[in-house]
């Protein structure tokens, strides 16, 4: 049995996990040529990325563009199709499954997108939005049920049910977002992928979705994978956290220990370059800044695809990729600590 | 004092009736200093920024009101020949969106020659060194061979360093940087965010840097005005805002943040309500719809920036 | 930050939610030109409908003592060139007129946007096989088709309908795949693709409505070509044989006689020019309708 990722010693509860991914590789291929294409290459946007989330918590994935997080939400949900690799959603692997059972999951596993202005459909009322998914898996028998359910929706996320006429455009950005997780609700699923779900909305609103989200996963027990750039949100939304650079994950442990023990030196330039808003703590804070921008996906470095920007790169970094391996375990929450780096004595 | 603004207006008519963006705001940077204009999306500072440079477009946008006096000399009453001179030579201003605001199909090395010879008269040879030293000074490695790229070619931290260089070529006096980082990964925000203090502080150059984010302003900036609804609702140091703020929004949006060095999973107490309509401005404070501490006043009468100690103003009637 | 409190959740319980939904029709009359529009084509319809009841005179009957009069009481459009009344004519030949435009477009638009839709969805060799289909419909040359139908299967409304509805299928499947290849990389379709939607219900619930503005200009122009190509046959003879009368015939013919009885030509000319105008009409009222901006307000206004 290959490494296994994630949360807890033993892997026999395994009723407790929600959601294990194995090994996931999504690859997307580049063509040259309008009329018979020919494959030049392909973009690794998820190579080989493995951990588990436990029922009822949240997991953050955190990264910078052209990490892969996307994707890996995505590939989930079967949205981008997944080269290969397991996703076991509650001991069913989803790679396994024939259409009729991809879509009967899709009442498990929904999505909150990022942009709440081009997530809805801009000429169907809040109320049509909302219950689309209601409607599409027959969930409701009559009509009076179905106008019911959709008022519950409503004020499940703070919203007046009298809006359900009102179309998009009417409502602000945050109410729009709050139709998003209405409509993600409306299935009750268990896992909900959050990708990058208040990164357009404005700082005061953020932190009303936030709350709502938190609240909604108190009261329903809902799994969140949430995905995001912002570590600020993610730090404090999250269980657990994993770094991603260049479709790995470099680093994954819960957030506290991850805050105070970075082994990554990627993990401690990305705390470093988020600036807190103190600025007696910013004058103390040694600034741990990388060099270099993120390489192409198409021409990955060979070895650590993060060494060309690493102060501490060897020639043991250039040739070889680390793995990721246990540096820690029984850490806060019983959660391990995994790192993917030849120096993380560090 | 290098910029004096004063009482400054800028409104947009449309069918819908008067938009306010930006209402009788007053503000002054002194050389070698770095001011953040903070503040959400339709509080007014882009406009503030375009304002500034009277980039304004004229049909539905005008400035009503007010003062700009940069170098001794007011803005607002240049004729459009001496206004271009300053633009680019004097003020110059990086934008938020590197990819819309470099020209698609001239080189990077074009782009960054443009001012110099537009504004010193330089020559072509020599403005080409000119600007193979800026490139360096950006940190954009080989310079006579990147230079020759189109923006498409280079990401997004590249274009910004391009942005930076150009803004920096005339050397200019006060630089206006809207949102400048906003679009770009948060490593490279960083890497950004140090060069252009290290040059700005090594020019000498002063700063207008506009952004919603308070961890830079608390990083990079030396005094903080906070914008709301087009008016400047708090104006103080970094130090006195962080520690001691007053203004009610001010106070309800720093405890809405989170914070990476904090741990404890306790609730965000968020901003009551939704951002104002522009259009409906709320009669007296604009703030009061969503105040916790709003009093009668509040809502009859528009409050003025109060003065309090240490250089620290506020606009609400509970410090009157 | 719930407006509403739990114990308010039974007010919205109980009653039947009324959603203050506007049907489009309500909605039609509420936008003046379509307004306008729609009740000048109930007229016409109303015309075409009920002609054997509104026209005064039996539209071929001749009477070569009468021939190419000016208004009068008896005839009050007056002649035409083998003494038939006009008006009869005029209204019986809305028939014809207005079958030609309602239906073709209806065929080419209903086949033209089908195709549309599966090419933009689907991408790929479906796209590319539809495409090329498409183009090599766009190289039939219409007046051609026209001469070999006539020759085949002799001349008649048919034709006209038939080709019309060939050639013109081809625009709206072009404008339908370039509205569609827009769209469908928006995060909605996406969403609705996540929430399990099926291709079906993609296309139709949400690829449609948002691609339909121009689809509703070009159909409502359609309408009109096709009248106006229907008269252009019929000068050749090409189209519905004589007697019938047909606006499209009695404005060509009218040509000869502009100076004698200038009522010829302009009568018929009119009503073409009315009919187009309306279904114009409808057709900016049905675009603005769909447009979710005009509709919330109406519907708050309401």
């Amino acid at each position: 049995m290959k490494q296994r990722v994630g949360f807890m010693n033993n892997f026999e509860n395994t009723n407790d996990l929600c959601l294990d991914v194995r090994h996931l590789k999504t690859f997307f291929p580049v063509y040259k040529g309008s009329f018979f294409k020919r494959k030049m290459g392909e973009i690794k946007a998820v190579n080989d990325v493995s951990f588990q989330i436990k029922r009822a918590k949240t997991m953050g994935m955190v990264g910078e563009s052209g990490c892969g997080k996307t994707t890996v939400g995505r590939s989930i949900l079967l949205l981008n199709r997944p080269t290969s690799g397991e996703i076991i959603y509650n001991g069913i692997n989803i790679m396994a499954l024939n259409y009729q059972e991809i879509r009967a999951l899709r009442k498990k596993i929904q999505m909150v997108f990022q942009d709440p202005f081009g997530s809805i459909n801009p000429r169907m009322t809040a109320g049509d939005v909302i219950g689309e998914p209601l409607l599409i898996h027959h969930i409701c028998q009559t009509k009076y049920e179905y106008q019911k359910t959709i008022a519950e929706l409503f004020l499940m996320v703070g919203l007046d049910p009298g809006m359900a006429d009102w179309y998009p455009h009417e409502f602000s950005g945050g109410q729009r977002q709050r139709i998003v997780i209405a409509r993600a609700l409306s299935v009750k699923p268990d896992l909900l992928i959050c990708d990058e779900p208040v990164s357009a909305l404005d700082v005061s609103i953020q932190a009303q979705i936030i709350n709502l989200l938190e609240e909604l996963q108190e009261k329903y027990h809902l799994t969140y994978l949430f995905i995001s750039h912002d570590l600020s949100v993610v730090k404090h939304i999250s269980d657990t956290i994993a770094v991603m650079y260049m479709g790995n994950i470099v680093e994954i442990a819960h957030r506290k220990e991850l805050y105070d023990h970075p082994r990554h030196p990627y993990t401690r330039a990305l705390f470093s370059s988020v600036p807190i808003p103190d600025p007696r703590l910013e004058a103390k804070r040694k600034p741990f800044i990388i060099k270099g921008e993120v390489a192409s996906l198409i021409n990955p470095p060979s070895g650590c695809k993060f060494h060309p920007r690493c102060p501490y790169a060897t020639n043991d970094c250039k040739k070889n990729s680390p793995v990721l391996r246990l540096c820690a375990s029984d850490t806060i929450d019983k959660t391990q600590h995994w790192v993917a780096c030849f120096l993380s004595t560090i | 004092m290098l910029l004096n603004v004063k009482h400054l207006s800028t409104h947009f008519i449309s069918s819908k009736g008067v938009l306010k963006a930006v209402d009788d705001i007053s503000f002054s940077i002194n050389k070698g200093e770095i001011l953040a204009l903070v503040g959400e999306s339709g509080s007014g500072k882009s406009v503030t920024a375009l304002s500034l440079l009277r980039l304004i477009p004229n049909p539905p946008g005008k400035i009503t009101g007010g003062e700009i006096v940069f170098e001794n000399r007011d803005l607002l009453k240049l004729n459009p020949e001496d206004m271009r001179q300053v633009r680019g030579n004097r003020i110059a201003m990086i934008f938020q969106e590197p990819m819309t605001s470099l020209h698609p199909i001239l080189s990077i090395e074009e782009q960054v020659m443009e001012p110099l010879i537009h504004h010193k008269g330089i020559q072509r040879t020599k403005a080409l060194n000119a600007c193979y030293q800026l490139l360096e000074k950006v940190h954009i490695s080989d310079p006579p061979i990147r230079g020759k790229s189109y923006p498409h070619m280079l990401s997004g931290g590249m274009k910004q360093r391009s942005m930076i260089a150009m803004a920096l070529s005339c050397n200019p006096s006060l630089i206006i940087a809207d949102e400048p980082t906003t679009a770009l990964d948060v490593t490279i925000q960083a890497q950004l965010l140090e060069l252009l203090k290290d040059l700005t502080n090594e020019m000498g150059t002063s700063m207008l840097l506009i952004t919603h984010d308070l961890g830079i302003v608390a990083r990079y900036a030396h005094i903080v005005h906070v914008m709301y609804a087009g008016k400047i609702v708090e104006k103080a140091s970094i130090e006195t805002l962080y520690s001691y703020p007053r203004h009610p929004y001010t106070m309800a949006l720093m405890a809405s943040i989170p914070r990476i060095d904090q741990d404890c999973r306790k609730k965000l107490t968020p901003v009551q309500g939704n951002p104002p309509d522009l259009f409906n401005i709320p009669k007296g404070c604009a703030f009061h719809p969503r105040c916790p501490k709003k009093q009668e006043k509040c809502m009859e009468e528009t409050p003025k920036l109060i003065p309090l100690a240490n250089n620290h103003e506020t606009a609400c009637w509970i410090y009157e | 930050m719930t407006r509403h409190k739990q114990n308010n959740t039974g007010k919205f319980l109980t009653n039947d939610l009324q959603w203050k939904r506007i049907s489009i029709v309500r909605a039609l009359f509420k936008h003046k030109l379509s307004c306008i529009g729609l009740i000048i084509i109930m007229i016409l319809l109303f015309m075409a409908i009920f002609s054997p009841f509104l026209a005064p005179h039996d539209p071929n009957e001749q009477n070569l003592y009468h021939v190419l009069e000016p208004p009068s009481w008896d005839h009050l459009l007056g002649t035409d060139d083998v003494g038939r009344d006009l008006l009869s004519r005029i209204i019986y030949g809305s028939r014809v007129s207005l079958s030609v435009g309602i239906l073709s477009t209806l065929f080419s638009g209903g086949i033209g946007i089908l195709l549309g839709l599966i090419a933009g969805y689907r991408g790929g060799i479906i796209d590319m096989i539809i495409m090329r289909i498409t183009d090599t419909f766009m190289c039939i040359p219409g007046f051609v088709l026209l001469l070999v139908m006539a020759a085949a299967i002799g001349p008649g409304l048919l034709n006209i309908i038939i080709v019309v509805s060939v050639l013109g299928w081809t625009g709206f499947a072009r404008i339908t795949r370039g509205q569609v290849l827009q769209i469908r990389e928006l995060p909605y379709i996406e969403a609705a693709a996540a929430c399990g939607a099926s291709g079906f219900r993609i296309m139709f619930r949400h690829l449609l409505p948002n691609s339909a503005a121009p689809l509703i200009v070009t159909a409502s122009l359609s309408i009109g070509s096709a009248i106006m190509l229907e008269s252009g046959a019929a000068f050749f003879g090409l189209s519905i044989q004589p007697p019938t009368p047909s606006w499209g015939k009695a404005l060509r013919i009218g040509y000869s006689y502009l100076e004698i009885v200038p009522l010829f030509s302009i009568a018929p000319g009119l009503m073409i020019t009315l009919a187009v105008l309306a279904f114009n009409f409808l057709g900016d009222g049905l675009r603005d309708i769909l447009d979710p901006q005009f509709r919330g307000e109406i519907q708050r206004n309401k």
